[in-house]
């Protein structure tokens, strides 16, 4: 113990004034030795606080890490990385495989099977009905909302979309569409069913786009889109594919392509 | 098979990367990663990656001979998972708020240093499990910013006073033994 752990505690539990704090900097900056206690004080504070972790610098160099990196870029490496892309895939089709074995077996003895398979069915549907919407889910696509009129509220309520600060998000989305009542921003409902599906309010979701879609704007088919993807989400698959069909009549409408590929997979 | 044997097969397929060993450890493990990841502010996407990331990071520390895992396999792969997270979160709240400068590096290079941090982190945990429990409790307290009031009612502390000496020596000791263990030493930045 002595007086530079005390500084040291003093500066990391921010006690100390802009003045001493400037003082102890510099003093740092010019003693190797008490850089180094600083240092591992340092680290104890981010490593055990649980909420935290201690990121190295893009520039760190140790042995450990050129070791690794070496070992990654190598052909071993390569391959393990590709085998735990394919083990990845494996798992998340595992479902679909199990009933296509079934139903081969269902054949001898088929009619012990049709109530089984007829559970494993509808499960299975769950599965790549959810499975779809989280491979169509694609929020980057979703237009920016800092660039309009530089309405501040509205860019925050991105930013913390963009953080995933969904709850905090939602709030501000609202608040902005209360005050302008009276001139619906169909990019603004569009970022609310977006977040309410974040946050699970699935039916909630559901009527702010439909509120999009009867706002009379540009953007109002985009609704069909997106809530072809929260049927998906909750299973509605039926509902889904009404809103894919609406899309897929005409080339024009928003995510064509992507509907009539998704219907495909529906049928 | 044995528990043991169990959790020697998901390691060794994870060291040769044996595709069916992997998806074994995907059955048992990515359910729990998904809600974890789910319940702190993540989607499912992320916890996808969360995964990818941690089997990439372990099997590259597992290709080292000393290599060796003292708890259940299932048990230590989900910290990682979790510190992967934790990873991720700091980075992405770093990009943001622009408070220290965070660059993109290359895939490789980023799991690279994922795994050196987590075996700093494990070096760290491990020795504040040598420390006495009287004052490993203390400095868990203090270390996630317990204020000395809340820490003397809850460990007995007649003033905020004693706890922040018995802090002092307790973080005093710890360090210590951090620095003359030799694995911190290979751990130093060149």
């Amino acid at each position: 113990m002595n007086n530079l752990e005390k500084e040291i505690e003093t500066y990391l539990n921010g006690e100390m004034t802009v003045e001493e704090n400037k003082i102890f900097e510099k003093k740092i900056e010019l003693d190797p030795t008490a850089q180094k206690e600083f240092k591992i004080y340092k680290e104890m504070y981010t490593l055990y606080n649980d909420a935290d972790w201690e990121i190295s610098n893009s520039a760190t160099q140790n042995d450990r890490i050129t070791t690794y990196v070496t070992f990654l870029k190598s052909e071993k490496g390569q391959s393990i990385s590709k085998n735990i892309q394919k083990a990845e895939d494996a798992y998340f089709n595992a479902f679909s495989t199990k009933i296509k074995k079934i139903v081969l077996y269902a054949g001898s003895i088929a009619a012990l099977l049709v109530l089984g398979l007829f559970v494993f069915v509808q499960l299975n549907k769950d599965i790549d009905a959810k499975s779809l919407y989280a491979e169509h889910k694609n929020w980057n696509d979703l237009p920016s909302l800092s660039l309009r009129d530089g309405v501040t509220s509205l860019s925050e309520g991105e930013i913390l979309f963009r953080k995933k600060q969904y709850s905090t998000a939602l709030t501000v989305f609202k608040s902005y569409v209360s005050q302008n009542a009276t001139q619906s921003n169909p990019q603004v409902l569009l970022y609310i069913g977006v977040t309410q599906l974040e946050l699970n309010q699935n039916e909630a979701a559901i009527k702010s786009f439909e509120k999009l879609l009867g706002s009379d704007t540009l953007d109002a088919s985009k609704a069909y889109w997106y809530l072809s993807l929260t049927y998906l989400k909750i299973n509605k698959v039926e509902e889904a594919k009404t809103q894919l069909q609406i899309l897929s009549k005409n080339p024009q409408n928003y995510k064509y392509k992507e509907a009539k590929e998704l219907l495909n997979r529906l049928q | 098979m044995s528990a043991q044997k169990y959790d020697n097969y998901l390691l060794e397929s994870l060291i040769n990367g044996n595709e069916v060993g992997i998806k074994e450890i995907y059955k048992k493990v990515y359910p729990k990663v998904f809600t974890y990841v789910r319940t702190h502010d993540g989607t499912e996407e992320d916890a996808k990656d969360v995964m990818q990331k941690s089997l990439l990071q372990l099997s590259v520390r597992a290709q080292a001979k000393d290599f060796v895992i003292t708890s259940s396999f299932e048990g230590y792969f989900f910290t990682t998972c979790k510190n992967v997270w934790r990873r991720e979160v700091k980075i992405h709240k770093s990009r943001v708020t622009n408070s220290t400068v965070i660059d993109l590096v290359h895939e490789e290079r980023e799991i690279a240093l994922a795994a050196y941090e987590q075996e700093k982190w494990e070096l760290f945990q491990q020795k504040l499990e040598e420390i006495s429990e009287n004052c490993r409790k203390i400095l868990q307290f203090f270390f996630n910013k317990i204020p000395y009031s809340k820490i003397a009612d809850t460990l007995g502390y007649a003033t905020e006073n004693t706890v922040r000496q018995r802090i002092f020596k307790c973080k005093s000791k710890l360090k210590e033994a951090i620095q003359t263990d030799s694995r911190y030493n290979e751990l130093k930045e060149l």
